[in-house]
């Protein structure tokens, strides 16, 4: 169930190989976030015929995860959550209808007929949305979840954003927690019954995790207000540029430019 | 007026009815000394958290009731109220809020101000006091409860206050943490506030005592005093607590 598989997560997923000592663990994660942006845009702005940029954009990812240590596996798997985006952009292909026909399909009189344009168009946002989560993937596995926050803030997100996501981080697991205990004393008391009954108790235990969740909110506050939080949130820079760090960005963006304008 | 005199807390008369209409609080008084080390016991519902979270006006109404270092709760006090007294949660995950041990323990010194580079040592101090050196980078929601507990108490000595507020601070710790618990706060040269039933610990951290139940002081007095009065406790759902009945045992 979902709720397991949040449990699972706990421990593994969101923090899972962002300990590893690599080069690019060690890169500056503001450094990081800004030069996997440029990338995601590069990505973006390369009209979809250039396949050459393509696969040289690939192949530059491929080297950055092969420097990360992260397990190519994965990083595999993790991309696969691209692909229910992927086919709906799939289902409306046979709707365009303008260009030269590829090939199709006739069921009796319907028929179903793909273009050349619509195959672009398919190509086009496959191509892009998967080079571009590789490159979110490589952020996220190599950059420890606070890190990354912070990272964010010192780049002058928005910090209302911020801090949802950092309560988020922090509260998501004591909150599910919550919900599997109110779950497990109603199956423990509930034993027999109706469907229905059965649903009544859910909806109750849902309310109920609103709630607490709201009581565990307004606790939180006043243990905030307690410390001397008057409503803006501060926070420590922990980062320190370096030479390396630098040096790092202007690779990657001199190999960027070079795959996207060097062929001319 | 000796130092050690000095009334660090002053509470008169102090009502407070939750907002849904229940008394948490009836006519309570009672004052603190500088350097003191008071117990607030009683039974579930007494009003021990609900007398704590008036120690620093985070509740708003009836704030005149309170004097804290001299002070009246007031908006314009409150700041530095907050600096001076340090209140501890009693569940951990109220109190560490941010993603990183770091971070929690940084949170009071950043809003009092302080540079970088004090802060920094604020926090190695403070995770040091509590024996958690090292778990800087760690996410909070990743620890033990004892874990927890231990920084919950830094996040507030990183703060330096003049007083040092604990709400149940061993619930649910095993045998060992708990001694270490109780070892730490004995080591405490602050002001402290500990509302608790677990007596044992009142009876080692503490030198007065004050017994609330239905929102009300019932007992206040020296805590070996108080521990000795069998009937007293027991009718406000206390227990002598069994180190005193061993001592009694032994010496009698
Ligand atoms: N947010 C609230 N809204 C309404 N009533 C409350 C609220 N918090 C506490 N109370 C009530 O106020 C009374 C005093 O509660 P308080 O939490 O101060 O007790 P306590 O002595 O800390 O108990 P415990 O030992 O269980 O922690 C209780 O009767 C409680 O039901
Ligand atoms: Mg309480």
């Amino acid at each position: 169930m979902l709720l397991n598989l949040l449990l699972i997560m706990k421990h593994s997923f969101i923090d899972k190989y962002s300990h590893l000592q690599s080069p690019i663990h060690r890169v500056d994660p503001r450094i990081k976030s800004i030069t996997l942006t440029l990338f995601i845009l590069f990505i973006i702005f390369t009209p979809p015929t250039h396949f050459v940029s393509f696969s040289f954009y690939a192949l530059l990812i491929f080297i950055l995860i092969l420097f990360s240590q992260v397990p190519v596996g994965s990083i595999f798997k993790r991309s696969l959550v691209i692909i229910p985006f992927v086919l709906m952009i799939a289902i409306f292909i046979p709707f365009l209808k303008k260009g030269e026909i590829a090939g199709g399909y006739s069921f009796g009189t319907f028929q179903l007929t793909v273009t050349y344009d619509g195959l672009t168009v398919f190509w086009n946002v496959f191509i892009k949305s998967y080079l571009s989560i590789l490159c979110l993937i490589l952020l996220s596995t190599t950059t420890k979840f606070s890190h990354l926050l912070k990272a964010l803030e010192s780049l002058k997100f928005p910090q209302i954003i911020t801090m949802i996501i950092s309560f988020m981080y922090r509260y998501i697991f004591v909150l599910v927690d919550e919900l599997m205990r109110m779950k497990r004393a109603k199956d423990s008391r509930t034993v027999g019954g109706s469907r229905l009954f059965h649903i009544k108790i859910l909806a109750n235990i849902v309310g109920m995790l609103f709630l607490r969740s709201y009581e565990r909110g307004e606790r939180v506050y006043t243990a905030m207000v307690s410390r001397g939080f008057d409503g803006e949130a501060r926070t420590l820079g922990q980062f320190h540029l370096r030479k390396r760090d630098i040096g790092y960005s202007f690779i990657v963006i001199a190999l960027l430019g070079l795959i996207r304008f060097g062929g001319g | 007026m000796k130092s050690s005199e000095r009334k660090i807390i002053n509470i008169k008369d102090l009502s407070y009815a939750y907002p849904d209409g229940r008394v948490a609080l009836q006519n309570v008084n009672l004052s603190i000394s500088e350097g003191e080390s008071v117990g607030i016991i009683g039974p579930n519902g007494a009003g021990k958290t609900t007398l704590l979270l008036h120690l620093n006006g985070v509740l708003e109404d009836k704030k005149e009731a309170v004097e804290v270092l001299g002070m009246k709760i007031e908006q314009k006090s409150l700041k530095e109220i907050r600096k001076k007294i340090g209140i501890v949660f009693q569940d951990p995950d109220d109190q560490l809020f941010m993603p990183t041990v770091f971070d929690d323990t940084a949170f009071g010194p950043l809003n009092a101000g302080y540079t970088k580079i004090e802060i920094r040592e604020k926090v190695r101090d403070a995770l040091k006091e509590v024996s958690m050196e090292g778990y800087e980078e760690r996410c909070s929601h990743h620890l033990s409860l004892g874990e927890k507990k231990r920084i919950s108490i830094a996040t507030v000595l990183s703060m330096e206050p003049d007083i040092l507020v604990l709400d149940e601070p061993s619930s649910s710790l095993d045998p060992r943490t708990r001694k270490h618990l109780i070892d730490l706060l004995k080591s405490l040269r602050q002001t402290r506030i500990v509302a608790s039933h677990d007596l044992e610990l009142v009876r080692e951290v503490c030198q007065k005592i004050f017994l609330f139940d239905g929102g009300a002081v019932v007992a206040e007095g020296q805590v070996d005093e108080i521990m000795r009065d069998k009937k007293l406790l027991e009718a406000h759902g206390l227990e002598i607590p069994f180190s005193l009945l061993l001592e009694e045992g032994v010496s009698g």
